[in-house]
């Protein structure tokens, strides 16, 4: 997915780029609501994050031009300000949904899937050989079989097939799929990994390997 | 709250006063209908006894060398022709008693002869009215005095009197019944406008801070423009509260979003345990702070909005179910799925934004506290009169924490140590509902979780 993050604050831009990246998206970064404009004005993305407090304005005057230019990218806000009466003031103005600072990475990632189903541009499907991963359906298919996944075991499934062979240790899994406020135990990430395993047991092409003391992967059978 | 100590009341006070002075002329009145009409019936009895008088003294007559009288009896009969009275008289000649009753005492100064004199005194232990004139009558060669008295008893003078009195005492007491009639009237009618305007400053809505529109009588404007100023300050007063607070919240979570950003970029760089372990307790204080900081405003706000809701029709299963679709992302997190059962239709009269930051309270604690893979109930339907939002979650409960307690400001159940949290969800929701005169039930439900209920007149 290509992502469009106007945020001014330097740093917390490069942590919400960085955590976006590691989900396999793209993400272009404007600071200030003239480069927005340059950039939004080619309409190629599939989300843009907003901050609604910019130096050189309110983020609002950029929903309008984007609704009254009538298009379509869903636009996230985010903000400091938490009264509801102003949060439903933002809805009002265009924003399809909207994530108060201190921003949680979690809550970010799961609002930006929520929405960009919601439109339709939901997860692409991930092929890998015999195994589609289908995020909007929380499905994977093997064959013509479809077996059904929680949230998160779809997560895991995602984290490691995006990037095969790539090796994730306990943490790091834990920090993409349970966010960082979960004191999720590695008993329960190994037993989250063991579902997977079981749900994708049917593939010929894949499988989950247990890389010991560093972590696991996803790696590709030969066929045959 | 506190309620003045009344000091009495205009209406009472004027009437009472009207009332006294009606009084006080009715009584008055009386006193000098009495008086002239004794008056006047006196001078009527002093009149025919002067005409007898002079009658008599018509008929003194020089004789032979003596004065002698020929009483006309005519005209003593007519004195008696009014009443029962008993008629007396006495000629004195030259300081002699010519004729009649000798006891008739005379005047106590000679009249001149031109006017007759009138004067009350006793006779045989009966008061008389006498009237007393003198004469000149020539005799032998000179003129000699000659007084002639003419009294009668009192009795129907005193009759006429009384009835007189009679006759005053119930034109007084009439003018007085029909003076306090018309005057509580009146006092009714004039005080009608303040009335009216208490009446319609009662009526208004708890929100209703717009100044007076009734036309108000000259006394009352003073007092009127009072109202209208004080209620313009207040109002202006709860907006820059509400602004401030609104301001407050972004200056408090800009270091807090910095903070936590760091933290977790931090904590996604390290593998070591003890780090990853601290960081997280640091981000969840950040977080905490954060929340504490959203609903001490959330709070605040509330509160202030009590002073101005603004009503609408609003439908309360419509408003669960956006509130459930905000926090859907963030519950599927952690694979916790929401079961709703929405009646459709069912409305209250209520303000907005108080009745979203309640339900977000209740099911964002719903959210917190459901353990990964777990279900929330909601439901939101009609009860009798009443419209019912009910939440149930399957977590670990209230572990004997009484409703009671929770709903107290920064009071926490024993066993969420481990969550983030601020203490004031509850306080806040039992606010609103009771800003809407309704009210909220906490409860355990049946095997784990805590059953909540908001409960809401229906519109």
């Amino acid at each position: 997915m290509r992502f469009l993050l106007i945020e001014d604050n330097a740093e917390l831009a490069g942590s919400v780029i960085e955590r976006l990246s590691l989900d396999g998206h793209a993400v272009d970064h404007a600071s200030s609501l003239a480069e927005a404009d340059v950039c939004a004005v080619r309409d190629a993305y599939d989300l843009i994050l907003l901050d609604i407090h910019l130096p050189d304005g309110d983020g609002r005057h950029f929903l309008a031009r984007q609704r009254s230019a009538a298009l379509q990218t869903p636009v996230i806000v985010l903000t400091a300000r938490s009264a509801v009466s102003d949060r439903v003031s933002l809805l009002d103005a265009g924003a399809d949904d909207y994530i108060t600072k201190p921003v949680d990475f979690a809550e970010l990632g799961a609002r930006c899937r929520a929405v960009l189903r919601r439109h339709g541009r939901g997860g692409d499907t991930l092929t890998l050989g015999d195994l589609v991963l289908d995020p909007d359906r929380a499905a994977v298919r093997i064959g013509s079989e479809s077996i059904a996944l929680r949230n998160r075991e779809l997560r895991v499934l995602q984290v490691l097939a995006r990037t095969p062979d790539r090796v994730f240790s306990k943490a790091q899994l834990h920090d993409l799929v349970f966010g960082v406020l979960e004191a999720v135990s590695d008993n329960a990430i190994e037993v989250y990994v063991g579902r997977v395993r079981k749900a994708i047991a049917a593939s010929r092409y894949v499988r989950i390997e247990t890389v010991r003391g560093v972590g696991y992967r996803l790696v590709r059978l030969d066929a045959g | 709250m506190r309620k003045l100590a009344a000091t009495g009341s205009i209406g009472r006070r004027l009437l009472i006063e009207l009332v006294a002075i009606a009084a006080v002329l009715s009584v008055l009145l009386y006193v000098a209908v009495k008086a002239s009409s004794s008056q006047a019936a006196e001078s009527t009895h002093d009149g025919l006894l002067a005409a007898s008088a002079e009658a008599i003294a018509e008929r003194l007559a020089a004789d032979e060398g003596n004065l002698v009288v020929d009483i006309p009896y005519g005209a003593l009969a007519m004195l008696g022709a009014v009443s029962d009275d008993s008629v007396f008289y006495r000629v004195i000649a030259d300081g002699e008693t010519l004729t009649g009753y000798h006891e008739l005492l005379g005047p106590t100064q000679r009249p001149n002869p031109a006017e007759t004199i009138f004067y009350t005194t006793e006779l045989d232990g009966q008061s008389v009215r006498v009237a007393a004139l003198s004469r000149r009558v020539a005799l032998a060669g000179r003129t000699v005095p000659a007084e002639v008295l003419v009294a009668q008893t009192r009795y129907g003078q005193q009759a006429i009197v009384s009835s007189a009195a009679e006759r005053a005492a119930l034109i007084g007491v009439g003018s007085f019944a029909l003076a306090g009639v018309l005057c509580a009237i009146a006092v009714r009618r004039a005080l009608a406008p303040l009335r009216r305007v208490a009446s319609s400053v009662e009526r208004r809505g708890p929100a209703d801070l717009r100044p007076l529109r009734e036309p108000l009588p000259h006394e009352l404007e003073p007092l009127g423009n009072a109202l209208d100023r004080f209620m313009a300050r207040l109002d202006a007063a709860l907006e820059r509260t509400e602004t401030l607070i609104a301001e407050t919240a972004h200056h408090v979570r800009t270091p807090l979003a910095v903070l936590r950003t760091r933290a977790e970029t931090a904590l996604r760089r390290t593998e070591d345990v003890e780090m990853r372990s601290t960081l997280r307790d640091l981000v969840r204080a950040v977080d905490a702070s954060s929340r504490s900081a959203d609903q001490l405003l959330e709070h605040a706000m509330v509160g202030h909005r009590s002073e101005r809701m603004s009503l609408e029709r609003l439908d309360m299963g419509r408003l669960t179910d956006e509130v459930v679709e905000r926090y859907r992302p963030v519950a599927e997190l952690r694979d916790v799925v929401f079961d709703c059962e929405i009646e459709p239709g069912v409305e209250v009269t209520g303000d907005r934004v108080q009745l979203e930051t309640a339900l977000r309270n209740l099911i964002d604690n719903a959210v917190k506290y459901s353990p990964a893979e777990t279900h929330i109930d909601v439901s939101a339907s009609r009860r009798h009169d009443e419209v019912v939002v009910h939440i149930r979650d399957r977590g670990r409960g209230l572990d004997g924490a009484e409703q009671q307690t929770l709903t107290e400001r920064y009071k926490r159940g024993s066993n969420v140590e481990d969550v983030v949290g601020s203490g004031l969800g509850l306080a806040i929701v039992e606010q609103v509902a009771s800003a809407h005169d309704g009210h909220i039930s906490v409860v355990p439900a049946d095997d784990c979780g805590t059953r909540v209920e908001l409960c809401l007149p229906a519109a």
